[in-house]
């Protein structure tokens, strides 16, 4: 066919009328020859009959070299529509699959950090548990709230793993070759789109929240030991703990014990002067007696006197009479003597009964000052084991903020998968916006020049990736979420 | 005193997280959303370490590094960059811009803090 082509167009067919009609004469020379005819007029009739032959053949040649072109045509058409189509078909099926395996990526690897998150609240919730009636009353609110928090971030996953499911079933349909796959990609991208933005905006608020709500559990775990710590142990800055103030206490005890110690020491030589005066009254009662002795001798000497004078007779009448008035004196005077004794009698007696008293006081004082000493010893045994059992507790308080912190910082850690997964399905989000403005372009376009390339399509894609992870999903091998290194590059 | 340290990064909860993270150590924080929020932040105010992101909408942080370090009051605050990024030739564009360090998301706060106290007392 294309030899035929190429035989039209060179205009060889012009030299077949012309051999035709060179024969025809030949045979027009001899047939008037044979038959007498005017030459001329024979050539001039085979003329006439080879040029209508050559027009008649050159029409038939048109009319068929038309007929062949058109269904070339019409075939190379139907070919390069097919070809248009198979390439379309190629670039929507590269498109969906890299758009779905990325979904896929993304559904497993937040079911991995929110099954992570989960675990590391179980186990906060157990060291929560673990505490003090009081501090999980404290941190009830808190807590109950956090559980709300990821009751709500669990459900919002749940929706976007349903989103994120859907798009494989989709993605099938569209396999399948669904008629008006442009207009329903056209309307469903946005949606798509959408969907992811709207979950990652509501995961962010959510994990925004939770950090939140984690550190403010955090200060409020420290404010707890903190106070804690200056009750039991005391503060640089204040006066001193429970420890302290017992110390002090015990110091201060000690100096009263120590003072009533003395006053009984003193009460001791009180009652040795008082028992020296006793000595004393007996003294006394000697001397009273010797006055008493000295008295009655006395009198015994003026009877001597008033008889020897009663003998001298009247030389010795006023010796008499001096005789009478000692012997009074001599009376007087053991009147006074035995007043004396019976004074000193009743001292001594007053003073054996402010023995006795006082004796039985100093007992009292001293057994008094033993049961307090005994008492005050007591009292501070049970302070120092109570201050003791509240430093251990304060000291595994301590030891258990130090454990929920160091949760706490690995939730945190855990916490940032956010970002990692933001930044993920924008990239998904922004290819989802390019496909539907990339299809919204072919709308427009002459379908004879509907085409995309894939390769480039892809290669664009993935110049976006900023983590290893998502190359190595793109690539369409096994992706492994790294949590728990910090890389850090000093320049 | 307690030094202060900006923070520019576009997603409130590693916002949220950095700021618990280094105010318990002690530190001032201010926080910016992207790069632009970052540059009405440098007004003058003394700071004495830059923590920035890399891909953040309006300006990236890359490009707020580099006009941070044309102000005269920032051109020797340490900068560091905190970022999911991890190719070379973004690593080697921070480091030509004067970066100090590039560090790569998840972050261990620990790791961070000593990172961060390492260039604050330089």
């Amino acid at each position: 066919m294309k030899e035929a082509i190429k035989f039209y167009r060179n205009e060889y067919w012009l030299v077949f009328p012309l051999l035709a009609s060179g024969g025809l004469g030949t045979i027009g020379v001899a047939v008037s020859s044979r038959f007498v005819m005017s030459g001329w007029v024979m050539a001039a009739g085979l003329v006439i009959m080879t040029g209508g032959l050559c027009y008649w053949s050159r029409n038939r040649y048109r009319m068929s070299l038309q007929a062949t072109e058109q269904s070339l045509f019409e075939g190379l058409q139907q070919k390069n529509e097919e070809i248009i189509k198979a390439l379309q078909d190629a670039h929507q099926e590269a498109v969906v699959q890299a758009c779905a395996k990325q979904a896929e990526v993304e559904r497993k690897h937040l079911k991995t950090l929110i099954t992570d998150l989960a675990h590391r609240f179980d186990v906060l919730s157990k060291r929560l548990g673990e505490q003090e009636e009081e501090k999980l009353e404290q941190s009830e609110d808190v807590h109950s709230s956090v559980e709300v928090q990821i009751a709500d971030l669990a459900l919002r996953f749940d929706t976007l793993k349903i989103h994120l499911d859907q798009q494989p079933a989709d993605t099938e349909r569209q396999e399948q070759g669904i008629d008006g796959l442009d207009s329903l990609c056209q309307k469903v991208l946005p949606i798509w789109s959408s969907q992811v933005e709207m979950a990652r905006v509501h995961t962010e608020e959510s994990i925004a929240d939770l950090a939140q709500r984690f550190d403010a559990l955090s200060k409020r775990l420290d404010a707890a030991v903190m106070a804690s710590q200056n009750a039991v142990g005391g503060d640089k800055d204040s006066d001193g703990g429970i420890v302290e103030l017992l110390k002090d206490s015990q110091l201060e005890l000690g100096t009263i014990t120590k003072a009533l110690g003395a006053s009984l020491e003193e009460k001791e030589k009180l009652l040795s002067s008082i028992e020296g005066l006793s000595g004393y009254t007996e003294q006394l009662s000697k001397m009273a007696w010797e006055v008493s002795s000295i008295a009655a001798q006395t009198n015994l000497l003026a009877l001597n006197a008033a008889i020897q004078s009663a003998r001298a007779g009247d030389a010795g009448r006023g010796f008499s009479v001096v005789a009478d008035e000692v012997r009074k004196l001599s009376r007087s005077s053991g009147d006074v003597g035995k007043k004396i004794t019976e004074t000193i009698e009743s001292v001594s007696e007053a003073i054996e009964d402010t023995l006795a008293i006082s004796r039985k006081f100093a007992r009292q004082d001293e057994e008094t000052l033993g049961n307090a000493e005994h008492i005050i010893a007591s009292v501070l045994r049970r302070f120092s084991r109570a201050a003791s059992g509240l430093s251990d507790s304060e000291e595994l308080l301590r030891t258990e903020n130090n454990a929920i912190n160091y949760e706490i910082s690995d939730v945190f850690v855990a916490l940032q998968f956010q970002d990692r997964v933001s930044q993920i399905l924008a990239l998904v989000c922004d290819d989802l916006n390019k496909l539907e403005q990339h299809l919204n372009g072919l709308k427009n376009e002459d379908n004879s020049e509907r085409s995309v390339n894939v390769e480039q399509w892809l290669e664009e894609l993935a110049k976006t990736y900023t983590m290893e992870e998502q190359l190595t999903a793109h690539e369409g091998e096994k992706t492994e979420i790294k949590t728990n290194q910090t890389n850090i590059t000093f320049f | 005193m307690a030094k202060t340290i900006l923070f520019v990064e576009d997603s409130a909860s590693v916002r949220q997280v950095m700021n618990s993270t280094l105010t318990r150590e002690g530190y001032d924080v201010i926080l910016a959303c992207d790069g632009q929020d970052a540059l009405t932040k440098l007004d003058g105010t003394k700071i004495h370490l830059i923590i920035s992101d890399v891909n953040m909408p309006n300006m990236d942080g890359l490009t707020f590094v580099k006009t941070a370090k044309q102000l005269p009051a920032y051109k020797f605050t340490p900068i560091i960059m905190l970022t999911t990024e991890t190719q070379e030739e973004k690593m080697n564009e921070g480091k030509a811009a004067g970066v100090k360090a590039w560090i790569v998301k998840p972050f261990q706060p620990a790791q961070l803090l000593a990172a961060v106290s390492q260039l604050i007392q330089a």
